[in-house]
């Protein structure tokens, strides 16, 4: 800013000369005109020209257009003199600031547009997560759903087969628990009528018939030898 | 089981000088005889027995009771084994020795049990049919065991012919076992 500024200095400085020349030359050419004017005398540079501007002077101020050549030059110098001053203090300034505001707004609306862009970028990851995360989620539950229906199939075959096994079991229990109880029944009558038997020829043995038992085992002995 | 070894060792002893002696019938009975005191008379057997007693007071009483009625090889033996400790041993001895003669010459023991008393022409019947039947001599044992219900029951070594009424139900209840057993 202020390198911009030493420089319409020195660009100034020429434009300030010239003004400063046009500001006296005006006065000058002012004061001529009038005493030329007030004294309807010839000046003495430059007669017939005096002449003829202070008579097309006079003919403007007739038509409506009073011009002063000296004030209107000694203005110009003025306003060159002036104009970088206030280009200066004013309008660079000026400048400036709207340049910085600008920028600034350029700044934000870059900002703007970048936070757009990633508030863009976001919605689609967040669109394309929560598709991905449903896709996912639907894959699982359907996943879970097989699972669960294999399970259930399994579950239901083991059952079965453990239920058939169960009444199998039970089957075969109750066919030996009948078969053991026969036996022991079995078992039982053939107890009690051996005991019977026993008591029986215990009480009918008496010695004639266990002499003739001996004799008996004498003689199978004698065929057995 | 060691007092049993100790016993075999000293009935062998005891029999191969009987043998040489030519006096193994004599020796066995001595020792029977000795068995026999010793199985019937509690107050012997309880003195010959006992750890409070010395040997030489043990050698005293048997030479008074018994040692004019035995042989001087029997009274060697019991004297020995009277100053060696071996009380326990004098009940066993003579089993391990009838045992040792019997192998000897041959002899198997058998034990013949029956309801009732067996006569002596029936024992005498018993005793030659197993010994025909066996091919050696025999030496029998007699009981009478009330349980056998009527019948005779001959045993040797590891085997028994079973002539008894009991033996027969035996039979009968195994018989009847396996076709429950063989029904179920």
């Amino acid at each position: 800013m202020a390198e911009q500024q030493s420089s319409s200095k020195g660009s100034a400085l020429p434009g300030i000369i010239i003004g400063a020349i046009l500001m006296f030359g005006g006065v000058y050419l002012d004061k001529v005109l009038h005493v030329a004017h007030e004294a309807g005398a010839t000046p003495h540079a430059g007669e017939h020209t005096g002449q003829w501007t202070v008579a097309f002077l006079n003919k403007l101020d007739d038509m409506g257009l009073p011009i002063n050549p000296g004030i209107t030059l000694a203005t110009i110098g003025v306003l060159l003199i002036v104009m970088p001053a206030v280009k200066y203090f004013y309008i660079t300034p000026l400048k400036n600031a709207i340049d910085e505001r600008n920028n600034n707004l350029e700044s934000t609306f870059n900002e703007v547009e970048t936070l757009r862009n990633e508030m863009t970028t976001m919605k689609s990851d967040y669109e394309k997560r929560i598709a991905s995360t449903e896709a996912e989620a639907r894959e699982k539950i359907n996943a879970q759903i097989k699972e669960a229906q294999a399970l259930r199939q399994s579950l239901m075959a083991e059952a079965a087969a453990k239920s058939d096994a169960l009444v199998k079991q039970a089957q075969e229990e109750i066919a030996s628990e009948k078969a053991k109880v026969l036996g022991e029944l079995r078992n039982h009558v053939t107890e009690l009528s051996l005991t019977a038997a026993e008591k029986v020829v215990g009480a009918n043995m008496d010695t004639a018939a266990n002499r003739k038992l001996i004799a008996d085992f004498i003689a199978d002995l004698e065929v057995k030898a | 089981m060691a007092g049993d070894r100790v016993a075999k060792r000293y009935a062998q002893a005891a029999f191969e000088a009987a043998k040489s002696a030519n006096s193994v019938e004599i020796v066995g009975a001595d020792l029977a005889g000795l068995q026999a005191a010793l199985t019937g008379n509690g107050d012997l057997r309880s003195f010959l027995l006992s750890p409070n007693r010395g040997r030489e007071e043990k050698i005293a009483l048997f030479e008074k009771a018994l040692g004019e009625k035995v042989t001087a090889l029997s009274s060697n033996l019991v004297k020995l084994m009277l100053e060696k400790r071996r009380e326990e041993e004098l009940l066993t001895i003579s089993d391990e020795f009838t045992t040792l003669r019997r192998a000897d010459e041959g002899i198997v023991h058998i034990t013949v049990s029956s309801a009732i008393e067996l006569t002596d022409s029936e024992k005498k019947q018993i005793v030659e049919k197993v010994s025909a039947k066996l091919g050696r001599k025999s030496e029998a044992e007699f009981a009478v065991d009330p349980t056998l219900v009527g019948g005779v029951k001959v045993a040797y070594d590891n085997f028994v012919i079973d002539g008894s009424v009991k033996g027969s139900l035996k039979r009968l209840r195994e018989s009847l076992r396996q076709d429950n057993l063989k029904q179920a």
